[in-house]
């Protein structure tokens, strides 16, 4: 057994001690068959369960699923896996404490005659989760709280590799999703942070894998609007850190994430009324070397003084690229049409790289009935 | 000397010290089966079958003078198994063992449910007073299907004189144990054993403080021991709640024959679809299930027809 498999299975068995507290029905199983074997414990309160298990000479299947009981009551769920198979170990943990919706569903397999997988499906609408899946070679950590945000999740582990996807959306009102993944592979650490509180749209995907023989990565898509978002994602060269807030304006972004390349690339447009602004502040470490980047943007007046209500159109671009030698931080503000005044400013700064930055540090406003202008700030490093 | 069954004659070849160890445990053969726990607010239950697919035979034959030990241990065979502890000090002994196990797998199939119910007694307004409403109660079901068939046969014919013989042995068969336990200058012992385990249907229930557990089973214990001692012969059984222990000082002859049978049919509905096919429902051969098919009287050491 590897190091960090054995690491892994000491976190697991701290994280079984921890969570062993919560339920009004504790149920552990042990399936054994030539070739492989699982052990599971589940807590519940009140969360109805029901398992299906078959088990032969040379392979083992099991299928189970659970959903809160009684709506609007809170819910724990409380499940720990733990397989052996021929020549991997492999598992998963989910905690959630759930109070509107919960559902859960799980299936996993071993043995001489049978592929070693487990696959977990869950989502809930409010609440929280902390999942765990670890294979050999690889684990992934997720933290997610939600309110009023549909989140599913789905993740499958596969012998010595494991892989998942996750889509969250908006229900009504004001939503909140916090979402946090971490993912170790032979290469290391990188993971990404995302917590948006908006109002009219929270959208998020996000894929992840690692374990071996797999490129470990993890990709990750949001949108929102009438909000406010910070995304932290790093890798064991660089880590950024982006805080966007959006009135009446929307923003996307996508994070591409893996042990030695991070990348994100976001667009944001004001397109809706006369007080639609847009602030965004991005700090990128790479290297030991800092560079803070803010950014703002706020719709201006129109000729006669006052905030039409009518649709304009800023582009927000944001790129920042990083690999083992090599950062590149780029924002860039563009007008596309507009018929007022808008107010839109980059400053910037970076430790001791003065040479190898571009771009204004500050723009005056726009006039009215400007053809459509760019700003831009532009941090390069290179080690 | 008595002379029971199979047992020679004591011959005179010397021996200082013989050891034999037979050890069959989870190390050997690959596991199969499951456990299940269940806590509920503090009401527990918990089940476990495992079994290595296997077939093992043991066939021993020894006589000498000197000092021996023997220890042998079968645990682990869905709960059919033994074990014996022998030691002699000098003196002559005669021994013939044979061990045969057969345990084979077909399938365990477990259903789980759990309702939760509601979490607190809600009440319902009354003129007068307020009366609880009927609500599902929290609990828990288990069906478990299960076959694994197991038979131990076990025969063993001990002749010793000498300075003293100890002999404890344990079977275990299911719901059944018997020991035996013996300390003599002179003893004869002749021991039969068969343990059968085939296949049950478990239906457990569990509310708060409240356990219903259902077993439908075909499993069968036959035991029979023929002994001589001068010392001391000890003769235990616990089956369930059945229990029986008799002690005897001095020099006593034992014929004792135990046996238990439990069986259930259980209908193809019960073993679930497409598992098994009109009559192999039942692992009906080679296993005998009555005391009589088990046992030929007339020839102790051929008491199983396989």
């Amino acid at each position: 057994m590897s190091v960090n498999a054995r690491r892994l299975l000491v976190l697991f068995a701290s994280l079984f001690v921890v969570s062993i507290a919560a339920g009004d029905i504790r149920i552990s199983h042990a399936y054994y068959t030539e070739g492989g074997d699982i052990s599971e414990g589940i807590d519940l309160q009140n969360v109805d369960y029901a398992n299906q298990v078959s088990i032969y000479q040379d392979s083992l299947f099991a299928s189970a699923d659970a959903s809160l009981s009684d709506v609007g009551k809170k819910g724990i769920f409380s499940s720990r896996i733990m397989a052996h198979g021929e020549g991997s170990t492999f598992g998963s943990q989910l905690n959630a404490e759930v109070e509107k919706e919960f559902n859960y569903g799980q299936s996993l397999a071993t043995g001489f005659r049978a592929s070693d997988y487990i696959t977990i499906d869950h989502s809930l609408s409010d609440g929280s989760t902390n999942a765990r899946y670890f294979t050999n070679g690889g684990s992934v950590d997720e933290d997610v709280v939600v309110d009023s945000v549909e989140y599913v999740n789905s993740a499958k582990i596969v012998t010595n590799a494991l892989q998942g996807s996750a889509t969250a959306d908006l229900l009504d009102g004001l939503g909140h999703l916090a979402d946090n993944i971490v993912v170790r592979s032979v290469d290391g650490p990188f993971g990404t942070s995302l917590t948006t509180d908006a109002e009219t749209t929270i959208h998020a995907e996000k894929s992840f894998n690692t374990g071996l023989g797999t490129a470990p990565k993890t990709d990750v898509t949001y949108a929102f609007e009438q909000g406010a978002s910070t995304a932290e994602y790093y890798n064991q060269h660089a880590s950024v850190l982006e805080w966007i807030e959006t009135d009446s304006s929307r923003y996307q972004a996508t994070i591409n994430n893996a042990a030695d390349k991070l990348r994100s690339s976001g667009q944001g447009t004001v397109t809706q009324d006369e007080y639609s602004d847009f602030t965004q502040m991005i700090q990128m470490r790479h290297s030991g070397v800092n560079c803070i980047t803010n950014a703002w943007l706020e719709t201006g007046y129109d000729a006669y003084g006052n905030r039409p209500d009518e649709p304009v159109q800023y582009i927000w671009n944001t790129l920042v690229n990083s690999d083992e030698s090599t950062a590149n931080d780029l924002i860039v503000i563009q007008a596309v049409n507009g018929n007022r005044d808008i107010d839109f400013a980059i400053e910037g700064k970076a430790d001791g790289l003065s040479d190898n930055v571009a771009g204004p540090s500050h723009l005056t406003p726009l006039g009215y009935g400007d053809n459509p202008k760019m700003l831009y700030m532009y941090y390069e490093i290179t080690r | 000397m008595v002379q029971l069954g199979g047992i020679g004659i004591l011959r005179s070849s010397a021996i200082s010290l013989f050891i034999l160890i037979i050890i069959l445990s989870s190390s050997c053969e690959a596991k199969v089966g499951y456990n299940i726990y269940v806590d509920m607010d503090g009401t527990q239950w918990g089940r476990s079958q495992t079994t290595q697919v296997m077939t093992f035979t043991a066939d021993s034959d020894c006589s000498g003078k000197g000092n021996s030990s023997k220890y042998v241990n079968m645990p682990g065979f869905g709960g059919v198994g033994l074990k014996e502890n022998t030691y002699t000090k000098e003196g002559r002994m005669a021994n013939k063992n044979i061990v045969n196990l057969t345990a084979k797998f077909n399938w365990i199939y477990i259903n789980e449910e759990y309702d939760a119910g509601p979490l607190n007694n809600t009440t319902v307004e009354d003129d007068f007073v307020d009366l609880p409403t009927t609500q599902p109660q929290e609990h828990y079901y288990v069906e478990i299907n299960e076959s694994l068939p197991i038979m131990l046969r076990y025969e063993d014919d001990t002749a010793y004189v000498g300075e003293g013989i100890y002999s404890r042995n344990n079977y275990k068969s299911d719901e059944d144990s018997i020991c035996t336990n013996y300390y003599a200058t002179n003893l004869s012992k002749a021991v039969r054993y068969a343990g059968v385990y085939s296949n049950a249907i478990v239906r457990v229930n569990i509310a708060p403080g409240q356990v219903d557990e259902r077993e439908m089973k075909n499993s069968a214990t036959a035991f029979r021991v023929l002994s001589i001692s001068d010392k001391y012969s000890r003769l235990g059984y616990r089956s369930s709640d059945r229990l029986s222990d008799e002690v005897y000082i001095g020099s006593f002859k034992i014929d004792r024959t135990i046996s238990r049978r439990s069986r259930f049919n259980l209908t193809s509905l019960e073993f679930g679809l497409g598992c098994c096919a009109g009559d192999t429902l039942f692992v009906k051969e080679p296993y005998c299930w009555d005391i009589e098919c088990i046992f030929d009287a007339h020839n102790p050491a051929s008491y199983i027809k396989m």
